[in-house]
């Protein structure tokens, strides 16, 4: 296999050459990350129950200190996970990574892409609070405008009832399983790097004691927004009349990764150019969607009256 | 190991080192350490009742054990972290600008919490379009608008400064008991009762921070004095219901007597004739429907279009339609089963306006109304009208009941509005002290009968009360912007339909309308035969105050005598004084009343025929035959 030439932009190399100065490189960060929030959530998986999942979680969060606690490092190393995935992302994209390895194991890695934002949205939803029930009538309306498979993806993925119970298997075995093979085969090794474990189990730690994950109370009208990650998407969903382009573009997004090993080089860079212009604006409407909007998705500034 | 490698060993350990002394605080002050019991309230958990009860103080609806507090005060009732838990909070529950989070939400009461924001109690509509029009900014009194949401206008800076603290949408911030100086807080503007024990817990809330454990009850018992503190502004219904007049005295100098009351505001009061209603024991509510008070969801424009009740709904002349209690609406089935004093009611009289059912109103076996009072649970038994009500005497068919059963109204004669540009005013709407300031010079306000004007009603005319509410000038040379200062003063002479609360069990007599210039709309005066005058008595009115140099009419007057005026005389669309011809028509009864009084019998009662009366004039009749004295141009 060849080596990808080092074509990587000034600013992200120098950005990365700092990290790995003091930091395991995003990669090993991202794998420990990976089981810390697999390990927390075996262990909250004992408090929480599928059948009543709010009440579970809301006796867990009042009356539990460890089950409280449990379920804040699951949440923090998920985020970590997430952040550090994609950090690994544009490091090796910047580094036309994509060209070192095999197609076979580019298009699996590229596969963790969907998998990952489907075990962040399926946690997200398996709270089942008020941001919850709303994120998942969200998909379910998102991908019954698919025009072909639309109701078939989701029932394969989100069932056909109003029962968690589908998207909890999902969450905690099909798409962990999944995520977790196809990054063993990429990381070349089982077990994560210790210091990089150390790292991601006491940011999430430290981050637990100092702001515990809520749970939205109920009631109409309440500020309820999506994950910080897909604020841009309902910020996007808020500007159009017709979701079903949103979807077309994420999917879009998807193959151009996909085919990225495939294009010539000239034309690679001005795909991942145009990606990372894309990137930048998610960020732009994410920034938009979780400061400067308020109830009922109205204009507000964050220094303004609450 | 090189002095990287050495910094890469140490960061984590370092890390883990303040992971692990975060946590152990973490965990040794976390909130929720021991915590056996866990109450589900509406179907979740809530964490607020283990701190907060016990709470006493409410009735059974709004038991925290029942509803929770965050049905209420909203916050985070799914965490044990104080903080977390109150943000987002509201202390003072029931704001209409949170009400479809807490008191209309879906579980609790959504057709109220829909309706009010429509109401013009929310609102204060017409109040808004009324003032507009007034200083010249609309072209019609009928017009949208809220108390909530001004604008810069001359007008609307007025309402701001002077009218915006009484609506329902007014914020309240502080946790207090209904005062005479109490203003908006939305639902519980009206619904909010303290005790004397929660009046006790909040006084110790205040001083020394204590958690209270006596809440103020939210119930139906929704006395008049929660109405007080707007209804005695304005028109000042409420003073008048109780049989006071605003006098311009200062507190210090009226004696402590029965004849005064006064005010948590200082205001001033003198004794008057109280409303019949009120003597015999009746609140607000037991008249005002909850659809006048919450809204129906129409967005009228004024409060008569919004009252659906009139007099002949208790004293009916033919039998009210009814409803029986099965065929009642579910709210309407809610609020019988609510009030112990309804409990016994089966069948439920119909408003003749909107055909709604009054829901302490129905009629015994022997088919008389009977009004229960909706909290006191008092039973009234209303008198059928009189036959002079009944049976139409000539020329009267127009009359609304409080044209005869209104004795007095408050009456302001002048009224001089200017702009300070350096005077500090209240932004009622912020709360704030601005910049800018209006200042009104009142004339002196009496307890005098109201002029009677035409209205329309549908499609009918309706001859009812106006008080002069609006003969004012208004001087915008000190306002800040410039096309506004171009206007300079403004002279506006307005009347104002009222229901001015003070009804009398009698009517007035005929004298009152037919030999009172005020009843005319003339002001106070006298009308008298030229001197001199023989067969054909010419008739002149010298009024009692002087000339106005805008219109030439009498400062107190609506209307000159035997003059027209339309366009811009009144604060609704149509309604007019009487012209000239209805004048004539009042005084020429008025004459004859001199020689034959309203109760003389035989031939001398000439007054259910009267045009076959006239046609019998003998020579001793005075036949008066009015000077036309100088119609008024129609104003723009």
């Amino acid at each position: 296999m060849n080596a990808p030439p080092n074509q990587q932009p000034s600013l992200i190399k120098g950005f990365f050459n700092s990290w790995s100065r003091f930091f395991p490189s995003p990669g090993l960060l991202t794998h420990a990350a990976l089981f810390v929030a697999i390990g927390s959530g075996i262990a909250l998986a004992f408090g929480y129950d599928v059948n009543r999942p709010a009440d579970s979680l809301q006796v867990m969060i009042l009356s539990n200190l460890g089950g409280t606690f449990i379920r804040a490092i699951h949440y923090w190393s998920s985020q970590f996970f997430l952040i550090l995935a994609a950090f690994h992302f544009i490091d090796q994209l910047s580094k036309n990574g994509e060209r070192g390895v095999s197609r076979g194991l580019w298009l699996r890695l590229t596969l963790i892409v969907p998998l990952v934002m489907f075990l962040m949205i399926s946690g997200f939803m398996l709270k089942a609070d008020r941001g919850g029930v709303l994120a998942l009538q969200v998909i379910k309306g998102l991908l019954g405008m698919l025009p072909t498979g639309g109701n078939t993806l989701r029932f394969l993925l989100l069932g056909s009832s109003n029962s968690l119970q589908l998207i909890y298997t999902h969450h905690i075995a099909t798409a962990t399983l999944l995520v977790l093979i196809f990054t063993l085969e990429h990381a070349g090794r089982v077990w994560p790097e210790w210091r990089s474990v150390v790292y991601v189990l006491a940011s999430s730690m430290i981050m637990s004691s100092l702001r515990l994950p809520i749970l939205q109370p109920e009631g109409p009208g309440a500020h309820v927004k999506g994950p910080w990650y897909f604020v841009g998407l309902q910020e996007m969903l808020h500007w159009t009349s017709r979701p079903g382009w949103i979807l077309a573009l994420g999917g879009t997004i998807f193959l151009t990764l996909c085919i990225l090993p495939l294009v010539s080089e000239p034309g690679s860079k001005m795909l991942k150019r145009l990606m990372a212009a894309g990137f930048i604006v998610y960020v732009g409407l994410s920034v938009m969607g979780w400061f400067f909007r308020g109830a009922d998705w109205q204009w507000v500034v964050p220094w303004g009256a609450p | 190991m090189t002095r990287p490698e050495t910094l890469r060993n140490l960061l984590p350990a370092m890390m883990a080192v303040v992971a692990a002394i975060v946590s152990l605080v973490w965990f040794f002050t976390a909130p929720n350490k021991e915590l056996k019991e866990l109450p589900k309230v509406l179907g979740h958990r809530e964490g607020c009742v283990v701190c907060h009860l016990p709470m006493a103080g409410f009735i059974k609806a709004h038991d925290p054990k029942a509803i929770g507090c965050a049905s209420c005060h909203l916050g985070n009732p799914f965490t044990m972290d104080k903080s977390a838990a109150h943000r987002n909070m509201v202390l003072v529950s029931g704001n209409l600008s949170e009400a479809d989070r807490t008191c209309g939400t879906s579980k609790c009461h959504p057709l109220l919490g829909d309706n009010i924001h429509a109401s013009l109690m929310a609102s204060g509509r017409g109040m808004v379009s009324v003032d507009r029009y007034v200083f010249g900014e609309t072209g019609s009194p009928d017009g949208h608008g809220h108390l909530s949401k001004l604008g810069k206008s001359p007008a609307q800076d007025h309402l701001r400064k002077l009218c915006a603290s009484c609506h329902l949408a007014k914020v309240k911030t502080k946790p207090a008991p209904i005062s005479q100086l109490s203003r908006g807080g939305g639902c519980t503007a009206c619904h909010l009762k303290y005790g004397e024990e929660a009046r006790a817990q909040l006084g110790m809330y205040e001083e020394k921070g204590g958690l209270p454990k006596f809440h103020p009850s939210l119930s139906l018992q929704v006395g008049s004095d929660h109405c007080f503190g707007c209804h005695s502004r304005s028109g000042r219904i409420s003073t008048n219901y109780e049989g006071w007049h605003e006098s311009e005295r200062e507190p210090d100098e009226v004696p402590k007597s029965p004849g005064f009351r006064i005010l948590e505001d200082k205001r001033v009061f003198t004794r008057m004739s109280p409303d019949i209603h009120f003597e015999r024991g009746m609140e607000c509510i037991d008249c005002h429907t909850w659809r006048e008070a919450m809204g129906d969801g129409k967005g009228y424009f004024h409060e008569e279009e919004q009252v659906e009740i009139s007099c002949e709904d208790c004293h009916p002349v033919k039998k009210p339609h009814m409803i029986a209690r099965e065929g009642l609406k579910e709210i309407d089935a809610k609020i019988v089963k609510r009030r112990k004093a309804l409990g016994a009611i089966s069948n439920f009289v119909l408003t003749s306006k909107t055909g709604l059912p009054l829901l302490n109103v129905t009629l015994d076996a022997t088919g008389r109304v009977v009004v229960k009072g909706k909290d006191s649970g008092k039973t009234y038994h209303p008198k059928a009208p009189p036959s002079i009500c009944t049976n139409q005497i000539y020329g009267h068919d127009r009359l609304t009941c409080q044209s005869c059963h209104t004795p007095w109204a408050p009456s302001c004669i002048r009224c001089h509005t200017t702009y300070s540009r350096t005077g500090m005013g209240i932004d009622h709407i912020t709360g704030k002290r601005v910049r800018g300031r209006w200042i009104e010079e009142k004339a002196k306000m009496f307890p005098r009968q109201p002029a009677l004007g035409i209205r329309i009603k549908g499609k009918k005319e309706t001859v009812d009360t106006f008080i002069p509410g609006m003969i004012l000038t208004i001087d915008h040379k000190d306002y800040p912007d410039t096309t506004s200062r171009k206007k300079g003063a403004v002279f506006r002479r307005l009347y104002a339909p009222t229901a001015a609360h003070t009804t009398s069990a009698k009517g007035l007599d005929c004298h009152s309308c037919h030999n009172n210039t005020l009843a005319m709309g003339l002001g106070e005066g006298l009308i008298s035969a030229k001197e001199g005058a023989t067969k054909l008595q010419n008739m002149v009115f010298d009024p009692l105050y002087p000339a106005r140099p805008e219109d030439g009419l009498a400062e107190d007057a609506w209307t000159g005598f035997l003059g027209e005026r339309r366009g811009m005389v009144s604060t609704r669309v149509g309604a007019r004084p009487l012209s000239g011809k209805e004048q004539r028509k009042v005084i020429r009864v008025g004459v004859c009343l001199s020689c034959h009084p309203a109760n003389a019998t035989g031939i001398k009662n000439i007054y259910r025929d009267f045009p076959a009366a006239l046609r019998g004039l003998t020579p001793q009749c005075r036949v008066p035959v009015p000077e036309s004295s100088g119609s008024q141009k129609p104003e723009k």
